[in-house]
């Protein structure tokens, strides 16, 4: 349990290696047709963007149930594989959408440590390990920006009319459809880049990895 | 060229750990350290104590533990109360009174018509003998430790209006002439005035004398939480064990990210797992899987009646810890909708009544006390007596 945000620093290190144009791999990120490389950090940032973005949006709904960790894993590891599939997808057939998905991840990253280092400072409780947690929340939506965005106004707006209509409907209700629709919308995102890169990408489905015995 | 197994191993590993469980084994306190409550227990004392056997709960809760005062203990009221019929009921009251903001003299007067200033210490006729189960209680003390400023206190909390005298929890048992035990959390700021220093935590206060008392320190989250539990005794053998629990609001970010939010629920877990080590009277081995959904309740129908209650901090009422309350405290009053926190259903009172059925919930009695009396939460009454 204490080394899961060395892990996912781990993962997020080594998405923006292998993908940040310049940086080591085999990802190029101004080229249009994608790599083995490629297809590895795309599933590394979209394993590690999916799983957050499932784990947020699970924090609020899955506390309404006796079996509250049952369904935070199932919400995570059903994003994360979502994640990880489109992500693969991504870099295996456009590692220069890839390349942005990255770049967005790591300055969500940043600007949610930013974030997270203000925190610090005002809550008495909170430590380096919660500036790492605010900015694995900024990556997971910095790299699928749009997409959360727009979840987050659709999620907003419709638990605002429940939160108007429906009197058991309360605050927490209204946070917690605004987080699933940050959730759906990146995740929505990730696959919508995988169904645009396959477009890009012409005829057939190919994913370039080669393996050695 | 990273392998490709690697790159995917950690990718695996960042969504499985952040799917990964805790737990929250609780069992008979420690026999050392420097908490000067824990050891007292250890060695005997009035009080037994149970806490969490996770080593990260234990080291945190002893950090904040030796930042507090020792409980205070008062255990039979001063005042002299008419004996309980048979035929009476006892009246339990949860309530936060935000660091002594609340009147609770004035609540006495209005709700339970009790009289507490020292000249006229009376129970007026008609009314039941009564427990508060009380949170967020103060009290000030020169013997509360001086702690370097390297620990990490959580700030002072000062109500905008406190009562007139701002009386703390030892002063308000001893002018209103109830029994109390007060058992610290945490510290209430830093700050020393004069020479005294604060502490806050639960307490009970009663005007029937209160045994079997004890400390059950939570899992730890945010911050030390300790539910006070003791047995209040009526005639004909009648016993009501009461318990004043207080659960976090809210972990660090960290936390609620890799435990999956389940900050409450474990804490509520703790609470149910100590209670049924008491029911068995006895120590038992093992931890309770939290969440899973089989958290293991105890003997239902055990020797005594429960009542636990007090400011569970939860944002809805179909919280997964007041679901897992309720599960373990089959015979609870009705929840009826009315938030006491602002929107919040924060305060709940959960029952479960004895194998002999000798005490029961008097239906329809609980309700939520409309006025505030100083504190931010509404507080919740109901009555309890013997069955028909």
């Amino acid at each position: 349990m204490r080394s899961f945000a060395h892990r996912l620093l781990a993962v997020c290190c080594i998405s923006l290696r292998t993908l940040i144009p310049g940086g080591a791999g085999e990802a190029h990120a101004q080229e249009t047709s994608g790599s083995a490389g490629a297809a590895i950090g795309g599933a590394a940032l979209g394993a590690a963007s999916g799983a957050m973005l499932g784990v947020t949006a699970s924090l609020i709904p899955c506390s309404k149930t006796l079996s509250q960790l049952a369904c935070a894993r199932a919400s995570t590891l059903s994003a994360g594989v979502i994640g990880l599939g489109s992500g693969t997808l991504v870099g295996a057939w456009d590692s220069s959408r890839l390349g942005s998905s990255a770049k967005g991840a790591a300055i969500g990253f940043g600007a949610g440590a930013a974030v997270g280092f203000v925190l610090k400072e005002v809550v008495r409780q909170y430590g380096w390990l919660d500036v790492l947690s605010t900015g694995a929340i900024g990556m997971s939506i910095g790299a699928q920006p749009e997409g959360a965005v727009l979840g987050l106004g659709a999620g907003v707006f419709v638990g605002s009319i429940l939160w108007l209509t429906v009197p058991s409907f309360g605050l927490p209700d209204l946070a917690a459809v605004g987080l699933i629709g940050v959730a759906a919308g990146g995740l929505a995102a990730w696959v919508f880049d995988a169904v645009e890169a396959n477009a890009n990408e012409g005829d057939g489905v190919t994913i370039p990895f080669s393996f050695r015995i | 060229m990273i392998p490709t197994a690697r790159v995917c191993g950690v990718g695996f590993s960042a969504l499985l750990s952040a799917a990964c469980a805790t737990s929250a084994g609780m069992r008979l306190g420690p026999e050392d350290g420097g908490c000067p409550d824990r050891a007292a227990a250890a060695s005997g004392g009035a009080v037994t104590w149970y806490g969490p056997a996770g080593p990260g709960d234990e080291q945190s809760n002893e950090r904040w533990c030796e930042t507090v005062g020792s409980n205070v203990l008062e255990a039979l009221p001063r005042a002299s109360f008419p004996s309980l019929g048979p035929s009476d009921s006892v009246a339990v009251v949860a309530w936060n009174i935000l660091i002594g903001g609340g009147d609770v003299p004035l609540f006495l007067e209005e709700v339970l018509g009790y009289d507490c200033h020292p000249t006229s210490l009376e129970l007026e006729a008609g009314f039941s003998h009564f427990v508060l189960l009380i949170q967020e209680a103060h009290r000030r003390s020169e013997a509360i430790p001086d702690v370097p400023e390297l620990f990490k206190f959580p700030p002072r909390i000062e109500p905008e209006s406190a009562p007139t005298g701002w009386p703390d929890i030892v002063e308000l048992a001893r002018d209103c002439g109830l029994a109390l035990f007060y058992v610290p959390s945490a510290r209430n700021g830093p700050q020393t005035m004069g020479a005294e220093r604060e502490d806050k935590g639960n307490a009970i206060l009663s005007t029937l004398p209160l045994m079997d008392l004890l400390a059950i320190e939570l899992p730890f989250e945010a911050g030390r939480k300790v539910a006070v539990g003791a047995t209040v005794a009526g005639p004909n053998g009648m016993q009501l064990r009461v318990v004043s629990v207080h659960l976090d609001v809210a972990s660090t970010l960290y936390r609620t990210l890799t435990t999956a939010n389940t900050t409450r629920l474990r804490q509520a877990a703790g609470l149910i797992e100590a209670l049924a080590l008491i029911e068995t009277g006895g120590v038992t081995s093992g931890i309770v899987s939290v969440g899973s959904g089989d958290t293991a309740c105890g003997d239902l129908l055990g020797p005594i009646a429960t009542v636990a209650a007090g400011d569970f901090n939860t944002w809805s009422a179909g919280e997964s810890a007041v679901d897992q309350m309720r599960l373990c405290f089959p015979d609870s009053p009705p929840w009826d909708g009315k938030p006491t926190y602002g929107s919040f259903p924060t305060d709940f009172i959960f029952f479960r009544r004895a194998g002999d059925g000798r005490v029961s919930y008097l239906d329809g009695s609980q309700r939520r006390i409309e006025k505030r009396y100083g504190s931010d939460h509404q507080a919740r009454i109901a009555w309890f007596g013997r069955s028909e």
